[in-house]
């Protein structure tokens, strides 16, 4: 058994190389750890417009490009989805909640108004927008004849909350107001009414039947996600848009590309940094001792007393060397943390007419960084670090246990 | 049972083609001060090595109490830190540790609690006179001090046998006095017998015994 003792003086003792040893290692880990962090927080970011409305899965269905824009009219991203489509899509295996919503746009004159219902109830999709109310009250499963307009269309068009509201001819009370840019913009509209009301203007425009819908926002068991999209999207046909996270980590496949290929380089020039650091504490720590060796030798420690003193030894260096490099990666991530990052939006998710100024332009959300260090890889560095530094300084130590005095101390 | 605690008989000893010791033969009494004398290069801290199990003979035998000594190093190891105390001219003190700590090395491989441990080196350290230095390194002592350490680490496994070469070779003729001096108060004390090489004349008219080397043999 080491001698604890022995090794907190032999570490205070020589602090230079304690650290020196440790801080390399610290480095390495905390480079290794960190770069890990960054790369899924990016990944997490990226995938915060769908996560910011509690959905995985968004379904659509492409259509024509309206003839007209006059009065209700879908955008071509956003065809009907029947009733029967839309229980499909509920029914398919590893779904576990599904929510509707209809979009559309509403030409009134010169005006164009940006139309989204919805069921309040729902849990998942558009409903979650309730968490953004500015003023008023949300939508409620029984209202009709009431919208909620967003905030910043509102302020545009200085409509305040209780003042009548027109959409495809149709007047609604306006009760509540709601900031939606925390929601990804996905399903953006000015306008947000009760679902059964916009079945009824779209109806009544004859581009839908009083049952269909044009979203519907999935929720699905976590391993199964980009299966039961591959499934929902074989079912719907060849004209089907489903956006899960995939697709944001699709669209934005070159900058991981060039992170996971950073993160790679830089990850393994770490680790070899960190090994270096460690093989270099083990030398010089056996060099450095080579005539206190001597002396345990000859004032009677057996061989295995001194390979386990030494090898406790590099222990302990590499034990601090990590609690420094995770103290270190958890300084980093938290920097990285402070720090935003911008996520293109397909405009299939929140379409605003083409002839519009922007109205073609991809949106972008600017969302924070949410890096995390993975306990799982902080324990497997943890631990393969403490196995490499205890067999290099097991063998190490036992060649080095094998000196004679007389030899170690003729040299000196 | 024989009185002799260490016997060497028919040494022989070379390092490449330089002969260091050709023969030698040599019986340590229990409780005797013997000094090994000789000039630089007769042997004198070879032979003392192999006595102590440090280096191996070429031919030759030593025996401990009728019994050969083994060869295996832990072997040696075990029955240096039984029956044996060393003490070198260099010290060989270990600089990250304390006095105490120090002195308390040879006992670490023995089964003892830590409190026992530390009261067997502070009594140690009392006998040589520095209890009020145990808390000190090696680097915060003079000379003088840092050899009554390393007297005070080999007696602290109560040896029956001391080794020490040139104990004094590094100090000065009142340190080295004292410390010759102190050797003799603590062997009449505890009874140890002590084997001393040196090349100091005077070191060597306090023995009780003499032995003279020359180019590796015992002379007259």
């Amino acid at each position: 058994m080491p001698r604890f003792t022995l090794v907190w003086a032999e570490l205070r003792g020589r602090p230079i190389r304690t650290l020196t040893g440790a801080v390399s290692l610290a480095i390495g880990l905390a480079l290794f750890l960190s770069l890990q962090a960054y790369g899924s927080g990016y990944r997490q970011a990226a995938r915060a417009p769908l996560s910011e409305i509690g959905t995985d899965i968004v379904v659509q269905r492409e259509g024509d490009r309206p003839e007209a824009f006059e009065g209700a009219v879908f955008p071509h991203s956003a065809a009907v989805i029947t009733d029967d489509q839309a229980s499909s899509v509920a029914d398919t295996d590893g779904v576990e909640a599904t929510s509707r919503a209809l979009i559309f746009w509403s030409f009134q004159g010169d005006d164009l108004v940006v139309a989204l219902g919805m069921d309040p109830a729902e849990r998942i999709g558009p409903g979650r927008l309730n968490a953004g109310l500015r003023d008023g009250r949300f939508l409620r499963p029984d209202d009709s004849g009431v919208a909620v307009l967003d905030l910043s269309y509102a302020e545009q068009k200085k409509i305040r909350t209780g003042d009548s509201f027109t959409v495809a001819g149709q007047a609604f009370t306006v009760v509540g107001l709601v900031d939606t840019s925390r929601a990804g913009q996905i399903a953006n509209a000015n306008a947000y009414l009760p679902l059964a009301d916009a079945q009824k203007i779209t109806a009544a425009a004859g581009i839908s039947s009083p049952t269909d819908v044009n979203m519907v926002f999935v929720t699905a068991q976590p391993a199964r996600s980009e299966a039961v999209a591959r499934e929902i999207g074989a079912a719907l046909g060849r004209d089907s848009l489903i956006t899960t996270p995939q697709s944001f980590d699709d669209a934005l496949g070159s900058t991981f590309s060039l992170i996971d290929r950073f993160g790679l380089l830089v990850g393994i020039a770490a680790l070899l940094v960190a090994a270096a650091g460690l093989a270099r504490t083990v030398s010089a720590n056996l060099a450095e001792r080579r005539r206190d060796v001597a002396v345990l030798r000859a004032v009677g420690w057996p061989r295995r007393a001194v390979t386990a003193q030494l090898s406790a030894e590099t222990t302990a260096i590499t034990s601090l060397g990590l609690v420094l490099g995770v103290l270190g990666a958890m300084a980093v991530t938290w920097a990285v943390n402070r720090t935003t990052v911008t996520v293109p939006v397909p405009w299939e998710l929140s379409p605003t007419p083409h002839f519009l100024a922007g109205g073609a332009r991809q949106l972008s959300l600017t969302v924070p960084m949410n890096a995390s260090l993975d306990a799982l890889l902080i324990v497997a560095a943890a631990v393969a670090s403490l196995i490499a530094a205890a067999l290099v300084s097991f063998f190490a130590a036992r060649r080095a246990a094998g000196i004679k005095p007389m030899e170690a101390w003729r040299v000196q | 049972m024989s009185s002799d605690i260490l016997k060497a008989e028919g040494i022989r000893k070379s390092f490449g083609k330089v002969t260091a010791l050709a023969g030698v033969d040599l019986a340590i009494r229990a409780g005797e001060f013997l000094a090994i004398v000789g000039r630089s290069g007769s042997g004198k801290s070879t032979l003392l090595n192999l006595l102590a199990g440090l280096d191996a003979p070429d031919s030759g035998r030593i025996s401990s109490q009728g019994r050969v000594l083994p060869t295996g190093e832990d072997e040696l190891a075990d029955w240096r830190r039984e029956h044996v105390g060393l003490v070198f001219q260099a010290f060989h003190l270990i600089p990250t540790l304390s006095a105490l700590e120090n002195v308390a090395i040879p006992l670490y491989p023995r089964r003892m609690s830590d409190t026992a441990r530390r009261e067997r080196a502070g009594n140690c350290l009392e006998l040589v006179g520095l209890s009020h230095r145990t808390g000190h390194r090696p680097g915060q002592l003079s000379g003088g001090e840092q050899q009554r350490v390393a007297i005070a680490r080999a007696l602290v496994g109560d040896p029956s046998l001391v080794l020490a070469d040139e104990p004094t070779g590094n100090l000065d003729t009142t340190t080295g006095q004292e410390i010759l001096d102190m050797f003799e108060r603590l062997r009449h004390e505890t009874g140890f017998a002590l084997v001393v090489v040196t090349h100091d004349e005077k070191v060597a008219a306090a023995a009780d015994r003499q032995i003279r080397l020359q180019d590796g043999v015992e002379v007259a």
